[in-house]
């Protein structure tokens, strides 16, 4: 409870198996998911877990939907934060505006944010994202890991986080897992951040430098 | 005339609502499939000698069900899945014609008023109340599920049960469009007044009230036109539809969205 677990790898890696299987999308070929201890095909109380997939411009190109309707298709009764607060949770600008707006005209930092809010919108327990920096510039990265760290923080929300971005988890992962196909690394990031495991991880010579960079919080 | 006009007002609403859930999920050909599976069914039972009624209904729901299987279990994709339905389904109607059917190929490939009988009206009817129950009292997870089935099992959402849901209501609701469109045209009917609708709205409800608008608006007149001139009613609605579909063109290109 309230870990921030990053699981890195390289791309094909089996990151995104990983995260699906969690939550039941992907069944596993041996084995029992289990989320809050119950199996997760007897699984009911979706309302604990937010889930933010990779690529999901994609979703939505075909679909006409507001980010209102969206954000309210997400919603358990009795459970749910409002949504134009949310949207300003995760750092959406002129909330108000944005609600009535198509999801697919939205920008590519707001799809995500939106995204984001989506997964949050239910005060989960458990945060799971798939690659949220791939499209993001770094003062998106930031702002994303701030919303983070202030959930992990204020909410006690479990974040887990699949990327292969290994400069994104910095400081803020307390526990880090290195996957490719197979479980390489379980532990925490001091240990992981030295060349000879990253090495093994992608297959290839890698140099870290290490500068202890703290992300500012706000 | 009668029976045709409430026909044409169930299968207007009927179709482009279901239409909605079947297009962003690239399923609209489901639609021909059942027409043609529908096709055949209607000249093998003139070739046999029975009344086909419940046969034509269940018919396309056994041709959805295929496809799907094909899709689903055996990876075959969308269209390649729907050509060997259609090739299915036209073939065999066409051995029942050239072994004797008596089929009035004009009235069933493009439509007709005399083919509507009142069950596809009582049967239409109940499809178009169960489906907007459905909707309206789940809207929210009816929208996920369409956006992305990930995300919906995610929600909680019983994928699988909301796939039969619509792929039976889409099955029956063809053969009533049938009787008003035709088999050629029956898919203009699910897919148009979507598409149509989707360049202009901001909003999943907006569009499927366009796209009922629309779809309602084109079979109706469809009906008028064929009575009147003795045109094809299918033809004619496609034609509204068509007319429709490029006044949203139009508005999508001037950037108006409602």
């Amino acid at each position: 409870m309230g870990e921030r677990l990053f699981i890195i790898g390289p791309n094909g890696g089996g990151k995104t198996t990983l995260l699906k299987t969690m939550v039941g999308v992907l069944r596993p070929d041996s084995g029992v998911v289990r989320l809050f201890g119950v199996a997760v095909q007897r699984f009911r109380e979706w309302w604990r877990v937010g889930y933010v997939p990779q690529n999901a411009a994609t979703l939505f190109e075909r679909t006409p939907l507001s980010v209102g309707e969206l954000l309210r298709s997400g919603m358990h009764t009795g459970k749910a934060l409002d949504p134009v607060e949310t949207l300003s949770l995760v750092g959406v600008d002129e909330p108000d505006k944005i609600i009535h707006r198509r999801v697919s005209d939205l920008s590519g930092g707001n799809l995500q944010k939106t995204m984001l809010a989506l997964a949050l919108i239910n005060k989960p327990q458990l945060l799971i994202l798939d690659e949220p920096t791939v499209y993001v510039d770094q003062t998106g990265v930031a702002a994303l890991m701030n919303v983070i760290n202030r959930v992990n923080r204020d909410w006690g929300v479990t974040v887990i986080i699949a990327t292969h971005d290994v400069a994104a988890i910095s400081t803020l992962a307390s526990r880090v897992v290195c996957i490719n196909r197979t479980a390489l690394y379980d532990g925490d990031i001091t240990h992981l951040l030295s060349s000879e495991e990253l090495c093994r991880i992608y297959g290839f010579h890698v140099y870290t430098i290490q500068h202890g960079h703290r992300w500012s919080e706000t | 005339m009668q029976r045709a006009l409430g026909a044409a007002v169930v299968t207007g609403l009927l179709l482009p609502l279901i239409g909605n859930y079947l297009v962003p999920k690239r399923l609209s050909l489901l639609g021909d499939a059942s027409s043609h599976a529908a096709f055949a069914v209607i000249a093998l039972s003139s070739l046999l000698g029975f009344r086909e009624t419940l046969l034509t209904y269940l018919a396309p729901v056994a041709a959805i069900y295929a496809i799907l299987q094909l899709m689903r279990r055996f990876h075959v994709s969308g269209d390649q899945a729907l050509a060997a339905l259609l090739a299915v389904g036209g073939a065999t109607a066409s051995l029942a014609i050239s072994l004797g059917a008596r089929v009035n190929l004009n009235a069933v490939l493009f439509g007709s008023l005399l083919l509507v009988q009142v069950e596809d009206i009582i049967l239409g009817v109940s499809v178009a109340a169960a489906v907007t129950l459905f909707v309206a009292g789940n809207f929210g997870k009816t929208l996920v599920y369409t956006v992305s089935e990930e995300l919906a099992k995610v929600r909680g959402v019983q994928v699988g049960a909301y796939t039969f849901v619509f792929a039976v209501a889409a099955g029956l609701s063809i053969v009533t469009g049938i009787k008003i469109a035709g088999v050629l045209l029956v898919t203009a009917l699910l897919a148009i007044p979507t598409m149509a609708a989707s360049l202009i709205s901001n909003s999943f409800k907006i569009s499927i009230l366009l796209s009922i608008l629309f779809g309602t608006t084109a079979t109706t007149l469809g009906v008028f036109i064929s009575y009147y001139l003795a045109l094809a009613p299918g033809a004619s609605s496609v034609m509204v539809l068509m007319i429709f579909l490029i006044l949203c063109l139009v508005l999508r290109s001037l950037r108006i969205r409602i």
